[in-house]
């Protein structure tokens, strides 16, 4: 096995796992599409440079949680509404643990997760995560123009949804 | 005059409201840029609203980069490289017995040296390998050695001899035949020309005695 596999293994995991996470808003499919998308990633990534590696990574996630979205929305089995997932999300370690967990915050992130595809994904890898356009653009299979109008949209949809957080005068 | 205020209000409202995260980014176009600046200096209303609208954006952008990734769980990793471990493990080749007698390269060189040898050993063993190349006559799809035609040659000699043979004796005969049947016309001719002589001296005899 190559030093180098291990080493994007080792430093792209948690970004996945967190990408998942967020897509899917359950740990414990996110665990398993993450496991699969790195033994994915075994057979591509010597074809694949540093540099492509983890836009390539985080589409190969999305995919796969997209399809596990597709499939609760078949069998109605909406585990959002469920509310145990997000106590177990809650309780998930973080890369920082430095930062407060305030009540916008615990807004914020449910705000999110409300929000539908691509609109999600655009708000995890820019706000969130900081990719630049270009992967995002890889990422998402879309057009920067695309790209940039939805990110308008999304954060304007994620005001609408913090509205009574709004400053007063 | 107040009525159209508020439609003028509000519909400048939305368009502020439409373009507020373009503006954040700064990626507004010039004649978006200055309608911006126009609308906010024309409505104090709008320019506080503005105002607070931006403060919600920015404290939502800052609060989200400040948002750290869920740790992934170390049993990930754990058993993708375990298992990427055996699959690579299963993917080299395996060890022979052979390579233990001797190295791969000398296994190489040896192989070479073999192959000289049996290239040699078929160019003096094989005779059109050397140099005595053996001649086929093809005739009607069919192969045929020079001591097959060799062999071909003598038959068909013995044979035309034969045919010799059977010629002359024939040629003997017909000349026989042709003799013996001249042989027969003379004597005819003789026994014709006897008989017509007798018949003339008969008659003569008979003449001369009446």
């Amino acid at each position: 096995m190559s030093k180098r596999f291990e080493t994007l293994v080792i430093a792209h995991q948690d970004r996945l796992f967190s990408y998942a996470t967020r897509l899917l808003t359950s740990p414990g499919e996110a665990q398993e599409i993450v496991q699969d998308v790195l033994l994915k990633f075994w057979d591509h990534h010597v074809g694949l440079s540093d540099e492509v590696a983890l836009p390539w990574l985080l589409r190969v996630t999305r995919n796969a949680c997209l399809d596990v979205l597709r499939k609760r929305t078949r069998e109605r089995n909406y585990a959002m509404a469920a509310g145990a997932d997000w106590q177990e999300m809650a309780q998930l370690p973080r890369t920082d643990e430095v930062v407060e967990q305030t009540e916008f915050r615990v807004h914020l992130e449910a705000a999110v997760a409300e929000l539908n595809e691509p609109y999600r994904s655009l708000i995890i890898l820019r706000e969130m995560q900081g990719h630049n356009y270009k992967d995002i653009c890889t990422i998402l299979d879309l057009p920067m123009a695309q790209v940039k109008s939805y990110l308008h949209r999304a954060r304007k949809r994620l005001r609408h949804k913090l509205r009574e957080y709004t400053p007063s005068e | 005059m107040n009525e159209m205020n508020e439609r003028f209000l509000k519909a400048s409202r939305e368009w502020v409201d439409e373009h507020l995260e373009a503006c954040l980014d700064e990626e507004l176009n010039g004649p978006d840029t200055e309608r911006m600046e126009r609308t906010l200096e024309s409505s104090p209303e709008l320019a506080r609203e503005m105002a607070r609208q931006t403060a919600l954006a920015r404290r939502i952008h800052e609060d989200l980069a400040a948002t750290p990734d869920y740790r992934c769980p170390p049993v990930v990793s754990r058993q993708v490289l375990a298992r990427v471990s055996t699959r690579a493990s299963r993917a080299e080749p395996r060890e022979r017995w052979w390579s233990s007698l001797m190295p791969a390269p000398a296994w190489g060189i040896a192989g070479l040296a073999a192959t000289v040898l049996l290239a040699a050993g078929l160019w003096f063993v094989v005779p059109q390998f050397a140099g005595e190349q053996q001649e086929f006559v093809v005739i009607d799809g069919q192969r045929f050695s020079a001591e097959e035609i060799a062999q071909a040659w003598a038959e068909l000699e013995l044979a035309m001899s034969y045919v010799d043979h059977m010629s002359n004796q024939i040629n003997k005969q017909v000349s026989f035949y042709v003799a013996g049947e001249s042989m027969l016309k003379s004597v005819n001719t003789g026994l014709s020309k006897g008989a017509s002589n007798a018949r003339e001296a008969l008659g003569k005899m008979y003449r001369d005695e009446s």
